[in-house]
């Protein structure tokens, strides 16, 4: 596979709303953007097709640099596929933003139909490497341009049983004859964490296969360091990659991933900083001439009946059960003697109880995303301990969803069949969830308050409760969806 | 908008709604939300009140739109009536619907429509998924907490 001939490497930015003033004011700094396309659909309800708002695409085709489309929902790295929908959708995005490729991880988030509610990585097996290569085929043949993969992080410890993760990412690569989006701070995670030296999983890729990068900042916790997307890239991996881009003949991009959250507390400033130093780091380099390594053409990977790799597809993979069943607590077939054996293996893994976690902190924050304010309203009247033990509970009987708005769901699902009674909750949680649906589906609706609302909405926001108890009463606020309010 | 004209009594007797109406770009953005209802609590507060009666506070916010422009929320620029010659709850009083509008320009404006996104859609979709630790909910944990004596307290950030 060839990457479609464009200049030489330029750098970017993962983009958010938030960064827009950004790209704005620093377009000089800006060659590429790259967007995720799943993190703005819409659905309204579980087994709804999802919607990608037009107004999006608009959007990013006015910003500066060429665009670039990230997929964050149909890793490659399972069994599970993606449903034409959805690949439908991430097609419309790749041909409104003319993207010249498209990436997707090498994970898996979804197992027999339950989601993991984050990336679990793969089993590194032959097997797994023959169903991976499938998948990515499939994709670019779904999408219409090229695939590079991402390198994943795993915070299990390597397993005996399993080849090292620059091999795995190499035969993937290899076998789908794909691009590779080397993320360098999943790498320098894992490294850190006890999997590979950075410098050996670098040896083992096929480097002239490497289109892309993504460089990041992370952080500690539990003794673990996390991919968390929080800040400036750590100076320890900026001296282990310093003269990497040399090494990468076929490199165009390098982009730069930090979550918004972090913005309010770091400023634009850092994300300025980043791009000057990559675009430094990438201009300090001339690639060294070497021709790329020769590749015997991978063979066309078809699955025949009787493959154990397709036996593993069909079936559900083992692995992938064991592992989400640990990580969500949900049950999850196959319940069979492969999927206990891995499951009791991994029961000892020092990183399954950081994974639950991380999981339940995903979860709950998508959960609080949309419910902002009955969020706030919890933490004000029961405290922080109820409300996370409400979450718990809430995540036991509901496994993870995809989209934000479904989880919110089922917590205002929880509460109502608990009968869990939290003054102004029930009122609270409705106008919460009328509002997530006229976001949606553009409707207006009217949502009836037993008590006047101002108040406690003007509390809340200010993250307190009430100074006075609201007054008892018939109330309405009336959701009109922007498009159709009075100007 | 509705014209009716209906006697406060005639509300209270029939138990008819009280009704504000958001525009949903208001409602879903806390700042503008925020600054809406600020503004109608000082504009139409007790204090501002001669009667300090929340029938005409509540019917004083019939007459209000709020417009977004870019992260702000601005009382509609028609004038209120002077405090004078504000209807007292015995009177008739003019029944409205408030709407709160979006103006097309915003949807116009680069800056103000990437704002615009990121605040509504970025939190319903599917969530970025980094392989590592969101924080958001630890943050949100970590800004109020609730002490002993069942009194607020900022925490983390907040503190």
């Amino acid at each position: 596979m060839q990457c479609p001939d464009l200049p030489r490497a330029g750098v970017g930015v993962s983009w958010t709303g938030a960064l827009d003033p950004v790209l704005q004011q620093h377009a000089e700094l800006i060659d590429w953007i790259e967007f995720e396309p799943q993190t703005t659909w819409l659905m309204a309800s579980a087994g709804a097709p999802p919607r990608a708002p037009r107004a999006v695409l608009d959007h990013l085709q006015r910003l500066p640099g060429s665009k670039l489309v990230h997929s964050v929902a149909a890793p490659v790295g399972g069994t599970t596929r993606p449903t034409p929908q959805h690949l439908a959708l991430l097609r419309e995005a790749v041909r409104a933003l003319d993207a010249p490729w498209a990436s997707e991880h090498l994970s898996f988030n979804v197992s027999h139909g339950v989601c993991t509610g984050f990336f679990m990585p793969p089993r590194q097996t032959d097997a797994q490497v023959r169903v991976i290569a499938d998948n990515i085929r499939r994709l670019q043949d779904a999408l219409g341009v090229p695939i590079a993969i991402e390198n994943g992080t795993s915070y299990l410890c390597p397993r005996s049983d399993e080849m090292a993760d620059g091999e795995f990412v190499a035969r993937v690569a290899e076998a789908a004859d794909c691009g590779l989006l080397l993320d360098l701070h999943n790498a320098y995670a894992n490294a850190v964490n006890g999997r590979q030296p950075l410098q050996d999983f670098l040896a083992a890729l096929p480097l002239h296969r490497v289109w892309e990068l993504h460089l990041a900042g992370g952080m500690q916790r539990d003794g673990f360091w996390l991919d968390a997307h929080s800040g400036p890239v750590p100076p320890e991996l900026w001296h282990l990659v310093r003269e990497l881009p040399r090494r990468l003949p076929a490199l165009q991009a390098v982009i730069f991933e930090i979550f918004p959250t972090f913005l309010q507390d770091l400023g634009s400033a850092v994300v300025v900083d980043e791009l000057q130093r990559m675009r430094a780091w990438l201009s300090e380099q001339t690639v060294v001439d070497t021709p790329p390594p020769t590749v015997e053409a991978a063979p066309a990977l078809t699955l025949r009946s009787g493959d154990s790799a397709i036996r593993m597809a069909a079936r559900g993979d083992p692995w992938e059960a064991a592992l989400t069943s640990l990580v969500t607590g949900q049950a999850v077939q196959p319940d069979d003697a492969d999927t206990a054996a891995l499951q009791a293996d991994l029961t000892e893994e020092a990183g399954v109880p950081l994974v639950r976690e991380l999981v339940f902190s995903f979860r709950a924050s998508m959960v609080v995303q949309v419910l902002r304010l009955s969020s706030r309203l919890l933490l004000c009247s029961v405290g922080p301990d109820v409300f996370r033990r409400m979450l718990q509970d809430t995540f036991e009987h509901h496994a993870p969803a995809l989209y934000a708005t479904l989880e919110a769901q089922a917590f205002a699902a929880q509460v109502a069949a608990r009968g869990w009674h939290v003054p102004y909750l029930a009122d609270t949680l409705r106008y919460e969830l009328a509002l997530t649906q006229t976001l949606i589906d553009g409707t207006p609706r009217v949502v009836e308050f037993s008590f006047e609302p101002m108040p406690l909405l003007r509390a809340l926001t200010d993250g307190r409760l009430p100074d006075e108890v609201p007054e008892a009463g018939r109330f309405e606020i009336e959701l009109l969806p922007d498009a159709e309010a009075i100007v | 908008m509705a014209k009716d004209t209906v006697d406060v009594s005639e509300l209270k007797m029939r138990g008819t709604a009280m009704r504000l109406t958001l525009s949903a770009g208001v409602a879903n953005d806390l700042k503008a939300l925020k600054k809406g209802l600020k503004d109608l609590a000082e504009r139409l507060g007790h204090s501002a009140c001669a009667t300090g009666c929340n029938e005409l506070h509540l019917n004083l916010e019939r007459d209000f739109t709020a417009r977004i422009s870019g992260s702000a929320v601005s009382l509609n620029p028609q004038p209120l009536p002077p405090l004078s010659t504000m209807a007292l709850p015995q009177d008739p009083i003019p029944v409205r619907t408030v709407r709160v509008a979006a103006p097309a320009a915003i949807f116009d404006n680069i800056e103000h429509l990437g704002s615009a996104i990121e605040k509504v859609l970025g939190r319903l979709g599917c969530a970025n998924c980094c392989s590592g630790f969101d924080i958001l909910f630890q943050r949100e944990l970590d800004g109020f907490m609730v002490d002993a004596k069942l009194g607020l307290k900022g925490t983390g950030r907040f503190a």
